[in-house]
């Protein structure tokens, strides 16, 4: 239901309630103006009554002279008199007959009709009284009787009317009437007095006339208004009035003589005074009649405001309700344009109601709402710019980001990044143990559980579980779109998100660190090449390069030799092969020792690794070479790249570097067999004086150098290893704490060369090499326990003999003295040994002198 | 706070002790094993221990899991040379609550205390 029918269906009950007020206000004072109207025509008639009332006083007081007089006097006065009361009488008669007596109340209208009933035989008086049938005091009684009728209907007339004002006003009206009638009684009673002089009767009824109209007279003013009280005073004075009041003194002194007062002037003066007071009762009845018709004229003044009040406050509500309407009406509009979203309008009703006051703080929500409305779209478009920030980030970002939750579930927010690193895209919501479990072993899951599980507790320190992150740097294998197994190096970090009370959350970043890792390998790598490149120009530079050139060429020479012989294939069998590249290596290592040439003794010493292990196996097949060649090869490819070198370095300092290497000299020869020496004497651990003696008139012949160098080698190490004790060993068999070796180089008179070598050991180990002998099932001819010198020579010099525990560079592998046999033999030459147990071990060589190329043929 | 070490190494007890001194710690011994730590758990009564793991007789994790059962309250800080982060996490599993890898650096050793220490 609409706010206009509520208002309406509101409204009707109180117009209902308004116009039956208004009815019965309307009727009420309708009645009044009735009662006035009744009143008004009450009173007209009582005008008529009075006028009749005072013809008939005047007629009574001529009539009361004539008798008086007995027919003397006021014949003609009485004539003219009978004729005015009549004539007030028929105008009575006429005003009774056209009135509606019904209006008035029963005793009223009866009241009425006795005075009309009353006057229709009253008249016949007048006969008796031109008969004189009557008595003055009769016909006195007979006027004031019909006049006591007409007063009483104006006295009773005051019953007719509710209103106290005009019954007041009736009441003073009639009280004046009476005083008159007394007065006009008072005229004919003393007229009588002054023909006939005073008696008794008279005298008391004079008395009573003025006490009655002083009465009448005091009730008049009792209760009149104040304004007919002035009227009144002001018109009943003067000497008419003094007059009346000397004449009824001597009256009522009894002072009176006949004849003394003229009846004819009292007549006159007391009808002066009744005059005065007829003067009074008009402006009474006017008075009156007009407070009658002020009261009819009031209702229909009072009526029309009614109804323009009525109408006026009707034609209000209705511009109020409308108007109200109109407001609700706009302020509905406005609210249904509200709550459709649009908040850029406000609403002004122009006016200061509730509506208006609803309106107004409604327009200051809305305009409220828009702005904070505002305020939140400003925010949204932050927040979005920075979501979208983050996500730009979170996309970008060269990390794997992503949170784990107290449910150990990885974050639906992760960085792209994780997608890259982890090859997947099931990340979301999984359970991070779950997601590592695939790439990691079983320990290393348990450690992550752990880890995890210990982030999340706060009893444990940050810093002490950052020591053990099992995930600080992990080799995962990771399966790329193909299903191939990727290695990567992934590095993660764990952060807890926490504040004083609870640890929420732990951040997580994982970096592909597989890059770096593999650069750092590269690096790594790299370094160990330059170090290689680095030692090989190390040892150019501080190698004679008379030597080195000697060195390089040789050990080129023997590895070509060594390719040639596998490429030849099988036509020698794989152990001749073997022993033959065994040597050849095993004389590259000497010899690179001897010279320092660090790099190529380990290269060599690899390589007899292999041929060892080769020999140890029984079914040795071509491929089991190509190993063993390609490392030769990459040795060939080290020798080149020295070569070159050396070639540079010799280039860039040719003089200088080379002064020292003297074609023919033996000093070059003796420096690096003194160095060489003294390398393999500070290795093994032993002091040892290095003595080699050359003449300086022996020129060794260049082909003749590196045998003897070979040999030399072989033996220092052969007796650095097995002959010479330790420093201790020798100072407790009372030998001196450093051991001597002595080389002599003569020349014999064929032109050959003879070599003796000795130094100042334990000698032979002959125990020794018999255990080794029976451990190794050697045939010996001599008996047990006894050996002679040319058994042990046998010995000693086999090939793979050796006394030693260990296998290092220097010795052990039992090849240095075949190696020595294998020279020996290669040149033609002649050795013998010999040692003292406890003292010496000595060997002696001859070397006969040799061309060149046929030293090669043999080689070869 | 009565603290107790728990190390095979003389040497490395003699670091420790050291390295402790100024503390406001009393130390009421040394085990050189896990069994003897129990042993002075019960008679000493200590609040802290400092536990190494491999030793002989009675293993780190062993002893730190018995040192639980018989004192849970107990303060137990890891000094080991173990680089394995496996056998961490198992300590600190069993209640371990400090842990510190070999050769200790005496700057360290003070925070890692500091932070045992404070924790009731």
């Amino acid at each position: 239901m609409s706010i206009r029918y509520k208002l309406t269906a509101g409204l009707l009950p109180f117009l209902v309630g308004a116009l039956i007020y208004g009815g019965i206000q309307v009727k009420s004072n309708y009645s009044l103006s009735q009662d006035f109207a009744n009143i008004n025509s009450g009173v007209q008639l009582s005008v008529k009554i009075s006028y009749l009332v005072h013809e008939l006083q005047k007629e009574r007081g001529r009539t009361s002279g004539f008798l008086s007089s007995e027919g003397r006097e006021f014949k003609q006065e009485l004539r003219d008199q009978r004729r005015l009361t009549t004539e007030r009488y028929q105008e009575f008669k006429k005003h009774v007959e056209t009135t509606d007596l019904s209006r008035f109340s029963d005793k009223f209208q009866s009241e009425v009709n006795s005075l009309s009933e009353a006057l229709t035989t009253f008249f016949s008086v007048r006969d008796s009284v031109d008969d004189f049938t009557v008595t003055q005091v009769e016909a006195i009684r007979t006027y004031t009787a019909v006049n006591t009728l007409g007063l009483n209907i104006i006295g009773h007339l005051s019953d007719e009317t509710q209103n106290s004002q005009l019954k007041q006003q009736l009441m003073s009206y009639v009280s004046f009437l009476r005083a008159k009638e007394n007065a006009g009684i008072e005229r004919a009673v003393m007229s009588g007095i002054f023909i006939r002089g005073i008696d008794d009767y008279n005298y008391n009824w004079e008395s009573d006339l003025v006490q009655n109209q002083n009465n009448f007279t005091n009730l008049f003013n009792v209760t009149a208004s104040e304004k007919n009280r002035a009227k009144y005073n002001e018109v009943v004075t003067g000497v008419s009035v003094e007059e009346v009041d000397r004449m009824r003194d001597l009256v009522s002194s009894r002072k009176l003589q006949l004849g003394e007062v003229d009846p004819n002037y009292w007549f006159d003066q007391i009808t002066i005074k009744i005059n005065l007071l007829k003067k009074v009762e008009d402006f009474l009845s006017a008075d009156i009649q007009e407070g009658a018709l002020a009261s009819v004229k009031q209702f229909w003044i009072y009526l029309a405001i009614a109804a323009f009040f009525a109408l006026a406050s009707m034609a209000l509500i209705f511009i109020s309700i409308r108007s109200l309407l109109a407001n609700i009406s706009k302020l509905s509009d406005y609210t249904q344009t509200v709550s459709r979203g649009n908040l850029d309008q406000s609403i002004e009703l122009d006016t200061n109601d509730e509506i208006g006051n609803f309106a107004e703080v409604f327009s200051t929500m809305v305009s409220d709402v828009r702005e904070a409305r505002n305020e939140i779209f400003k925010e949204k478009i932050e927040i979005e710019y920075l979501q979208k920030q983050a996500k730009v980030v979170f996309d970008n970002v060269k990390q794997g980001i992503f949170l784990i939750g107290k449910d150990n579930a990885i974050s639906d927010l992760y960085s792209t990044e994780m997608e890259v690193v982890f090859n997947t895209k099931e990340i979301a919501g999984m359970d991070f143990v779950q997601f590592m479990r695939p790439l990691l072993v079983a320990r290393d899951l348990e450690s992550v559980e752990m880890f995890i599980r210990h982030l999340f507790n706060k009893e444990v320190d940050v810093a002490t579980l950052e020591q053990l992150n099992p995930l600080a740097q992990v080799k995962l294998f990771i399966p790329d779109q193909t299903g191939m197994m990727q290695t990567k190096y992934v590095k993660m970090d764990f952060t807890r998100i926490q504040d004083t009370h609870d640890i929420y959350n732990i951040m997580v970043t994982a970096v592909d660190e597989t890059a770096q890792v593999k650069l750092q390998k590269e690096i790594e790598e790299s370094e160990e090449r330059s170090k290689e490149e680095m030692e090989q120009l190390l040892s150019i530079l501080k190698i004679e390069p008379v030597a080195l050139n000697e060195y390089l060429n040789k050990t080129l020479e023997t590895l070509e030799d060594i390719s040639m012989k596998y490429e030849r294939g099988s036509k020698e069998d794989f152990s001749t092969l073997l022993t033959y590249t065994y040597n050849a290596v095993h004389n590259l290592k000497g010899n690179a020792t001897l010279i320092d040439l660090q790099l190529m003794v380990k290269k060599l010493h690899d390589v007899e690794d292999v041929i060892v292990d080769l020999r140890q196996r029984s079914n040795v097949t071509n491929e089991n070479f190509l190993e063993i060649l390609f490392k030769i090869n990459a040795i060939n490819l080290i020798v080149k790249n020295m070569m070159e070198l050396t070639q540079k370095v010799q280039n860039v300092s040719n003089k200088m570097e080379f002064e020292t290497a003297e074609d023919g000299s033996n000093d070059a020869f003796v420096i690096a067999l003194e160095r060489g020496v003294n390398r393999l004497s500070n290795e093994i651990g032993k002091k040892v004086n290095f003595n080699i003696d050359i003449s300086d008139r022996i020129k060794l012949p260049e082909n003749l150098k590196a045998p003897m160098k070979d040999i030399i080698t072989q033996l220092v190490r052969n007796s650095l290893v097995h002959g010479i004790e330790t420093p201790e060993e020798r100072l407790a068999s009372g030998k001196p704490e450093s051991s001597n070796i002595d080389i002599k180089v003569v020349k014999t008179n064929d032109d050959d060369f003879k070599m003796s070598y000795k130094d100042d050991g334990r000698g032979i180990d002959v125990d020794k090499i018999l255990q080794k002998a029976k451990d190794r099932n050697l045939r010996l001819s001599s008996a047990n326990g006894n050996i002679d010198s040319r058994d042990l020579a046998k010995l000693i010099f086999a090939d793979g003999f050796s006394t030693a525990d260990k296998v290092s560079d220097n010795a052990g592998r039992g090849q240095g003295m075949s190696v020595i046999k294998s020279i020996v033999r290669t040149y033609n030459g002649k050795m013998s040994l010999s040692h003292g147990k406890g003292k010496y071990f000595a060997m002696n060589f001859l070397l006969p002198k040799v061309e060149t190329n046929t030293i090669s043929k043999k080689v070869a | 706070m009565k603290l107790l070490i728990v190390d095979d190494s003389s040497a490395m007890r003699k670091t420790i002790e050291r390295h402790l001194n100024g503390y406001d710690l009393d130390i009421v011994g040394t085990a050189n094993n896990g069994k003897e730590a129990l042993e002075m758990l019960k008679t000493k009564n200590p609040d802290a221990v400092t536990l190494d793991i491999t030793m002989p007789e009675m293993d780190g994790i062993t002893c730190l899991e018995n040192m639980k059962k018989i004192k849970p309250e107990i303060k137990v800080m890891i000094i080991t040379a173990l680089s394995d982060k496996h056998t961490g996490l198992v300590a600190i599993d069993k209640g371990a609550r400090g842990f510190l890898f070999k050769p200790v650096d005496p700057t360290d050793l003070a925070k890692a205390f500091d932070k045992l220490l404070e924790r009731n």
